[in-house]
């Protein structure tokens, strides 16, 4: 019989809609994160049991990586790896794969194609968002991927055959990370800021029209209803795409180009690539972050994802090697990843990028000089 | 609830910083008891 003042329908529903519609960044999370980041997790432990029978972590080693690791650590790893990265716009793989290697102590060459599940998964984190704010040009994104699947399966030939040994490989990895301290360092310097004038233009439109979204209460990210990136001229030799009032041409054979040479390197090492193609998109076309990610994110997929068939069906079936990733230790540590991304993202706002920066530019900075020198000459202690 | 928003936005901006040394223990304390 029900009841004539409550008839139980919508007794909880109405105040908790409220009180979300009220925190549009808590209903995001609880609507696309927290789905995303229990699956990877629920994924992690089905792996776990499919790929080695039982759950590896702080008692038992991981059979693949060959090292004892609390889950909690992992999730971590991913955690801040994912959201000090997102701030300063890249993804986790360049940080989580060297700490993995020096902390960790998982040197080898399974830990490139584990890494690549992390920076696979990574990018989902940001893509509801991005897909829902039109920040979406398959166009620009196709010949960049085209570009990777031509150039990861390379990649994992050149890991096996010439950066086998730890040593080498750290090395590499130094200067990769020696070159991305330079970056950071002078993304903070005043040339630069004075250089990239379209940006700092379209973040200062961005920032206003920001500035009176948050006074209408609406989420403190995000860009406007009628913002798209739309592609103005589509054939084998360019590509125009337009967005904001603002127009730019791409040489198609360039972007190939530019996808190819990252697709390789990125996959050899076992990261997303964002640490190489950001830079390079900013430098030749001045594109914006907002622009750029439409052309990164679905990158870094398609390079991960094809990446990882090379390292786990290709060269196996070429070389007889096997270099089969850790699942469960890519997925534990893309969960932490997933949510340390778009926390990022959502706070990068409120953070002192500079400061940031330069811390960020001394830690990898001096981890690359390290890696380089240990190639060199033996220190008393491990890294 | 405006107040508690403000605190929060000062806290944030020392969350990466925060973050940061707290890796650098976790890392620590790994290398310590499980290496």
């Amino acid at each position: 019989m029900e009841n004539p003042t409550n008839s139980g329908k919508d007794s909880l529903a109405q105040p908790l809609n409220s009180f979300l519609s009220g925190n549009p960044v808590l209903k995001e999370f609880l609507r696309d994160q927290v789905p995303m980041i229990v699956g990877v997790f629920a994924l992690g432990i089905f792996a776990s049991y499919l790929q080695h029978g039982f759950v590896p972590g702080g008692d038992v080693a991981f059979p693949i990586a060959g090292i004892r690791v609390p889950l909690w650590h992992l999730i971590w790893m991913g955690f801040w790896t994912g959201y000090l990265m997102a701030i300063v716009g890249e993804a986790s793989g360049i940080f989580s794969l060297p700490y993995s290697m020096s902390v960790l102590d998982f040197t080898s060459v399974s830990v490139s194609p584990t890494s690549l599940i992390t920076t696979f998964l990574n990018p989902f984190g940001a893509l509801f968002g991005y897909w829902r704010g039109k920040q979406w040009n398959l166009d620009l994104a196709l010949w960049l991927c085209v570009g990777a699947i031509l150039g990861s399966p390379i990649g994992p030939f050149i890991r096996v055959y010439w950066l086998n040994d730890p040593v080498p490989f750290k090395a590499v990895i130094g200067l990769v990370l020696f070159g991305m301290s330079v970056n950071l360092w002078i993304q903070t310097t005043n040339w630069y800021l004075k250089r990239t004038t379209r940006q700092r233009e379209f973040k200062e439109r961005f920032d206003a029209m920001m500035q009176a979204r948050l006074a209408d209460g609406e989420a403190p990210s995000g860009l406007p209803t009628d913002f798209s990136i739309d592609t103005e001229e589509w054939s084998w030799k360019r590509l125009t795409i337009s967005y904001w009032g603002e127009r730019q041409s791409f040489s198609v054979p360039a972007l190939v180009g530019i996808g190819f040479i990252v697709g390789i390197v990125a996959s050899a090492l076992g990261v997303g690539g964002g640490f190489m193609l950001v830079p390079i998109m900013v430098s030749f076309y001045g594109l914006p972050m907002y622009v750029l990610v439409a052309g990164t994110i679905p990158f870094v997929i398609v390079l991960s994802i094809t990446g990882l068939i090379s390292y786990t069906v290709t060269l196996p079936l070429l070389t007889g090697v096997s270099t089969s990733p850790d699942w469960s230790f890519g997925l534990f540590v893309a969960t932490g990843a997933i949510f340390g991304a778009w926390l990022g993202s959502k706070t990068q706002k409120y953070i002192p990028e500079k400061y940031l920066k330069n811390m960020l530019g001394a830690i990898t900075g001096l981890v690359g000089i390290l890696y380089v020198a240990n190639y060199f000459w033996s220190f008393p202690f491990k890294i | 609830m405006e107040r508690l928003k403000n605190q929060g936005r000062k806290f944030i901006t020392y969350l990466p910083f925060l973050i940061a040394v707290l890796a650098f223990l976790v890392a620590t304390y790994h290398i310590v008891f499980y290496r």
